[in-house]
């Protein structure tokens, strides 16, 4: 299956095959869902940054939680990582662990947005 | 699946999770009016000014999500309990969660009245049919 020409079976950091299901294939929908990603992840992103630099705890829950349902929907790995972020927040761990976590998720979190980019142009 | 509530709520300020979820309400036929609210505050506003005009359709159900900003889904539930009985009486509250809930939270939800059910995210034909079959 292919959306605007680029294949899903070549994306690197996307996987969706489960969201494909809950849409009944509906590739129109997903197009909306993903420009409504390329919108909206960048600032969450953003916000979920300033907030561990201000070690905002309750910030960095509610975005981490919002994150981790938009990744796990389209099948983005490290959505588990911001299930982590949001544990560790949750529990009042110490921000150099959660900022640790939140780099390793920004590579994987561009590659995204890029694909998403090719999907929708 | 034949329509099975003319008129549903769903709340979450997670526009993604509203689009996709909304969709799924849609496909089968459980509903075929589904309204959208990025925000507690105003779909709660909305269910004030329905009770005030008996001539607006009252939902059947309202679909609300936990973590929302201003608002959260527990907070909507204690503003919901002070409308009016004509709301009340007509419309049930489908709780739903991302995230696990706490054994307190869960219990929170098992003793009120106005709660029909807890799902999990993203909405699922199964916990549909679940909702469906409470309803019977």
């Amino acid at each position: 299956m292919s959306v605007n020409g680029v294949s899903l079976q070549e994306l690197k950091f996307f996987n969706l095959t489960d969201i494909l299901v809950l849409l009944d294939n509906d590739v129109d929908t997903l197009k909306v869902l993903i420009e409504e990603f390329i919108d909206v992840a960048p600032q969450d992103i953003q916000d979920l940054n300033n907030a561990i630099l201000s070690n905002n705890l309750q910030v960095i829950t509610e975005k981490a939680h919002k994150l981790k349902s938009t990744f796990k929907y389209f099948g983005i790995v490290t959505a588990s990582k911001l299930a982590q972020i949001e544990e560790l927040a949750k529990n009042e761990n110490e921000i150099e662990q959660i900022q640790i976590m939140f780099e390793s998720i920004l590579i994987d979190f561009e590659g995204a947005l890029d694909e998403a980019k090719k999907l929708v142009s | 699946m034949a329509t099975n509530f003319d008129t549903v709520m769903l709340v979450d300020d997670n526009k993604i999770d509203a689009i996709l979820n909304k969709k799924v309400l849609e496909k089968d036929g459980f509903s075929t009016n589904i309204q959208v609210y990025n925000s507690a505050l105003l779909a709660l506003k909305q269910l004030e000014s329905i009770a005030e005009n008996s001539a607006i359709v009252k939902p059947s159900l309202v679909f609300v999500d936990m973590m929302m900003p201003e608002m959260n889904g527990f907070q909507f539930i204690e503003k919901f309990e002070l409308l009016p009985d004509s709301i009340k009486d007509h419309t049930k509250i489908v709780f739903m969660s991302g995230s696990m809930l706490s054994q307190d939270q869960l219990e929170k939800l098992e003793h009120n009245k106005h709660i029909l059910k807890f799902i999990s995210k993203p909405i699922s034909k199964s916990s549909l049919n679940s909702i469906l079959e409470l309803n019977l």
